[in-house]
């Protein structure tokens, strides 16, 4: 079979299409990641374990609340970030600036909270009920055929797109955001500079969560809900960040946009094993060849 | 009362004597400098006042009210500024969000007016506003660290080691600038140096440490004159 026969100008926008929209949620997933990396240096391994809290708080409030979906899925962060603050204060912050001691604490914390999930919400696969079932269907006098686009996905990639430029215009524009990415720089300089840390701390660890939680939200609606669902973003996160850089913003997004598309793109025309295969070795060429990412820095 | 007073100061890492003991006082307009070699002690009597070493002994009070225990953030809303050892600029922000970063503790009105004063002090931090910090020369990121600190108005100036791999013009020109903002706001500054024949040509008042403890003390132009300072610190004969 011919390769380029295979890949139609309509599959070719079907897939960027649908890269695009994966792509967002991993990047939104990694942000939250590399942010608590960045600043704190703590490794987030219980970081799949609020995105399944993200995915049961859609459930709830979407699917048996019956709130408007665009109002459900924001609602889910800010609940599940809000929740979050106290094991921030319980857990996560023994932990800050000690990275192999949070590892190994942080790997406990997703396992008790997988397991209080289980028996919370017990063993079976959920489905989170689709917002949308139409289909927009464009481009046939362009391609001879026509590109099809389920309003479900447009609107999940509307809601990741205005929460990755909500975060942009924090990080980069506002005095929160500054404080952020000079403590992440130097925390003992910039508490002598008057930024009280333990505050900044406080406050990316819930916008981390709070993306990180969406975007469970978003996933579970795509895949399945459960108690387990977790693995995969904490594992999304982790080859999103080490491709883009450990720490580091932009890496992140670069990071989440190559195997997004990249994942997609292999697994519609190979399959998912060799997506599969591909995507881990590209994570092992890259931390042989440059372990400190494509964009982040040796340190 | 002076505005900032140290008593017996002993600051430790653990086992390890930062200083045994240092005593000085500062008063307001004036420029005392803290002289001696590597590890005598300077920059952790500095790190102590700001709250960054830990105090094992002694006493240090700003307006006769004590800065033990207060954190740094909170130092600085007393009124110091701080201006470490190596720099030390956010090389990856650009030169206006570092000195955003030192007023973070003034309102929004107040950033944008003392922004332009800083220029005004630092024109060539001005031309390079929007150009990331850590690609700033050595003598630049020290004009930078510089004004970070005077971002807040402080009341006291702690500058750690400025002259450190600089050139001599721009050695002479961070001493104007510093004459210059004492000039104008009052300032207090201590001056940790290596450079014992700079530090001495700029300072009022002099403390020479000496592994922790103060070898000699007195006012810079009579350390000038001393033979002995002379021999063992200005490298004269």
């Amino acid at each position: 079979m011919n390769f380029t026969d295979l890949l139609t100008p309509v599959l070719f926008g079907q897939i960027l299409l649908d890269g695009l929209s994966v792509s967002s949620i991993y990047i939104l997933i990694a942000l939250g990641f590399t942010l608590l990396f960045g600043i704190m240096r703590v490794v987030n391994f219980a970081h799949g374990e609020f995105a399944m809290l993200g995915g049961f708080a859609l459930y709830c409030l979407w699917g048996q609340f019956k709130l408007p979906f665009i109002v459900a899925v924001p609602l889910a962060g800010l609940v599940v970030a809000a929740g979050s603050l106290v094991l921030e204060q319980t857990v996560f912050r023994f932990f800050y600036q000690k990275m192999f001691q949070s590892m190994i604490g942080l790997l406990g914390l997703s396992t008790v909270m997988m397991y209080s999930a289980m028996i919370l919400w017990g063993e079976q696969e959920r489905q989170i009920p689709p917002a949308f079932t139409d289909t927009l269907e464009f481009g046939a006098s362009l391609f001879g055929e026509n590109l099809l686009l389920p309003v479900d996905r447009l609107v999940m990639f509307g809601i990741s797109l205005t929460t990755l430029a909500a975060f942009y215009l924090l990080i980069m524009h506002t005095r929160i955001g500054l404080a952020m990415r000079a403590a992440a720089e130097d925390v003992e300089v910039a508490e002598a500079m008057g930024i009280r840390t333990r505050v900044v701390y406080r406050q990316a660890f819930a916008v981390a969560i709070f993306m990180t939680a969406i975007a469970g939200a978003l996933y579970g609606q795509i895949y399945f809900l459960s108690f387990q669902m977790g693995d995969q973003p904490l594992l999304k996160a982790f080859i999103v960040v080490i491709l883009g850089g450990m720490g580091s913003i932009p890496g992140a997004a670069l990071g989440g946009l190559i195997l997004g598309m990249g994942e997609v793109f292999l697994s519609t025309l190979f399959g998912p094993s060799v997506s599969n295969f591909v995507s881990f070795g590209g994570v092992i060429a890259i931390l042989i060849c440059r372990p400190w990412g494509l964009l982040g820095k040796p340190e | 009362m002076s505005l900032l007073t140290i008593d017996q100061l002993e600051v430790r890492y653990g086992p390890i004597y930062g200083t045994h003991s240092v005593s000085l006082t500062l008063d307001a307009g004036e420029t005392v400098a803290l002289v001696g070699s590597n590890g005598a002690g300077k920059s952790s009597t500095l790190k102590a006042i700001m709250g960054i070493a830990p105090v094992a002994r002694g006493t240090i009070t700003l307006d006769g009210k004590s800065l033990l225990g207060v954190r740094p953030a909170d130092v600085v809303r007393r009124g110091l500024g701080y201006s470490p050892e190596g720099r030390r600029v956010f090389g990856q922000l650009s030169v206006r969000e570092n000195l955003e970063v030192g007023g973070i503790i003034i309102d929004k009105a107040s950033m944008r007016q003392r922004m332009e004063q800083m220029f005004g002090y630092f024109p060539r931090l001005r031309e390079r506003a929007s150009q990331r910090a850590g690609s700033l020369s050595g003598g630049e990121q020290q004009m930078l660290a510089i004004g970070r600190a005077l971002m807040s108005r402080p009341r006291v100036f702690l500058l750690d080691e400025p002259s450190l791999g600089l050139a001599p013009i721009v050695v002479e020109r961070i001493g104007e600038i510093i004459a210059e903002v004492q000039k104008a706001e009052g300032l207090a500054v201590i001056l940790a140096e290596q450079n014992a024949v700079w530090a001495l040509a700029i300072a009022h008042r002099a403390v020479i440490l000496e592994l922790g403890h103060i070898a000699v003390q007195g006012s810079a132009e009579a350390m000038r004159a001393d033979p002995q300072v002379q021999r063992a610190f200005l490298g004269l004969e």
